[in-house]
């Protein structure tokens, strides 16, 4: 994909160059915004509000190759404006089903029911590294923390995810 | 190395982001610490795992169809104008004319003098600003100031600090010597963004848009690309938040002509370059 030349033709307006993009993108997006709201359907909402904006806003993006950067920090802001929403209102009724279908194996599937059961801020902070793939300094800036706390939180966050999955912790081994 | 320092290192190093002494001391840790091993070889599958997560979720067809759908039908929003004065936009925006009309072809531009009003593309601008007034109903009274504004406009070519350059004239107010100064002082910003010249850049800023630069390196220094070509450039506009002046470039390297946008604020030590941004 020449993300470049994308970006330059969607700044332009050119639809058929953002929906390229988008396609590229959209399954990390949907699966950090799941990782922090923890609603299959509210990820799904915190998704499609982002594409938009996104979309919207394109012509200020000064730089094309902070692109994927900026993105996230749209899909963050995002999913921060949905749980305040969540937090005010009662719960809207969805479909039982999932919006989404999920084609893992069963270690796959039981890696993310562990991820459900971290804190939120481990949630991101994993989501943020390996479904964005994002440099510890690009996430500093996001998580508006220095990148001290960002290494420790993920150091921690592993730890913890470690420990829901079972694996025997540190402590336990050298005992 | 304890067992600790290594643990606290597991993710740094399975990223690859941990340099020389303490790699080594890991990798030597993990050859005789099985327990360590161990803990390092779980976290590297958990988050190789981690990594398959996103590829495995597929949104159902017909909601990814209704969204793209949603995007088809949206419109980007227009470049944010910036908040300078009805002067300061008009030459902006002529700035950008120009350099589509007679700016493009260099030969013919030089057939005129130096400092004789170009009364051909001064008919171009105004024929264009006419149809630009238009588009703007709903904007009646301001197009009106902007063309007042217009008429009032010149372009000149002038040598200014050894650079020849096309200069639209706009009323500005400034003393003739500080409006030379601030322009000199974008067009050395520029030379020194392509030079990658750091000292020079430092000298030239206010200590926060020099600290901005350092952060941002990629977004203004410029040296992997060919030579600048100086377009135009207008007079200084002094406005709220500073002094502004607009340079239009092109670039050796390919044909992409963009605009430089600066505001510059008057120190103690003389004028500085307190903001730059780009315009296509």
């Amino acid at each position: 994909m020449d993300e470049a030349r994308l970006v330059a033709e969607a700044k332009k307006g050119s639809h058929f160059a953002y929906i390229q993009l988008v396609e590229h993108y959209q399954k990390s997006l949907y699966c950090t915004a799941l990782s922090i709201s923890g609603s299959s359907w509210d990820a799904f909402d915190i998704l499609q509000d982002t594409l938009l904006q996104a979309f919207i806003s394109l012509p200020t993006l000064k730089d094309p190759k902070t692109f994927k950067y900026w993105l996230t920090r749209i899909l963050i802001n995002k999913s921060y404006d949905q749980q305040r929403k969540t937090k005010h209102s009662y719960p809207m009724e969805h479909p039982p089903e999932t919006p989404y279908e999920f084609h893992g194996n069963e270690e796959h599937l039981d890696l993310f029911n562990a991820l459900n059961k971290l804190e939120d801020k481990y949630r991101v902070i994993l989501s943020l590294r390996y479904f964005q793939d994002l440099p510890i300094k690009e996430m500093a800036s996001i998580l508006e923390c220095s990148q001290g706390t960002v290494k420790s939180r993920l150091n921690y966050a592993l730890k913890e995810l470690r420990k829901v999955l079972g694996y025997k912790s540190f402590e336990e081994v050298i005992r | 190395m304890n067992c600790q320092t290594a643990r606290e290192n597991a993710e740094a190093y399975l990223a690859k982001e941990l340099s020389e002494p303490l790699l080594s001391e890991i990798q030597e840790h993990l050859t005789h610490c099985l327990e360590c091993r161990q803990m390092y070889e779980d976290t590297s599958r958990l988050i190789e795992n981690l990594r398959k997560l996103p590829p495995q979720i597929e949104l159902k067809s017909i909601l990814e169809a209704l969204m793209l759908e949603n995007i088809a039908r949206k419109e980007p929003k227009p470049m944010k104008t910036h908040r300078y004065s009805i002067i300061a936009a008009a030459a902006a925006t002529l700035l950008f004319i120009l350099s589509s009309t007679l700016l493009a072809f260099p030969a013919l531009a030089q057939k005129y003098t130096p400092s004789l009003p170009i009364a051909q593309d001064l008919n171009k601008l105004q024929d264009k600003t006419a149809a630009l007034k238009s588009q703007a109903e709903s904007y009646k009274t301001q197009a009106e100031t902007y063309k007042t504004e217009v008429e009032a406009l010149k372009v000149q070519i002038q040598k200014i600090d050894g650079t020849e350059i096309k200069v639209v004239e706009t009323q500005s107010g400034l003393s003739p010597e500080d409006n030379t100064q601030i322009q000199s002082l974008a067009l050395s910003f520029i030379k020194a963004q392509y030079k990658g010249d750091m000292a020079q850049l430092q000298a030239m800023t206010t200590p926060e848009f020099y600290a901005t630069i350092l952060k941002r390196k990629s977004e203004f220094i410029w040296t992997g690309r060919g030579g600048v070509i100086f377009s135009s450039i207008t007079n200084v506009a002094q406005e709220k938040e500073g002094y502004v002046v607009f340079v239009r470039i092109s670039d050796s390297s390919d044909d992409s002509e963009f605009q430089e946008d600066f505001t510059i604020t008057k120190t103690a030590t003389g004028f500085k370059i307190q903001d730059m941004g780009l315009d296509k």
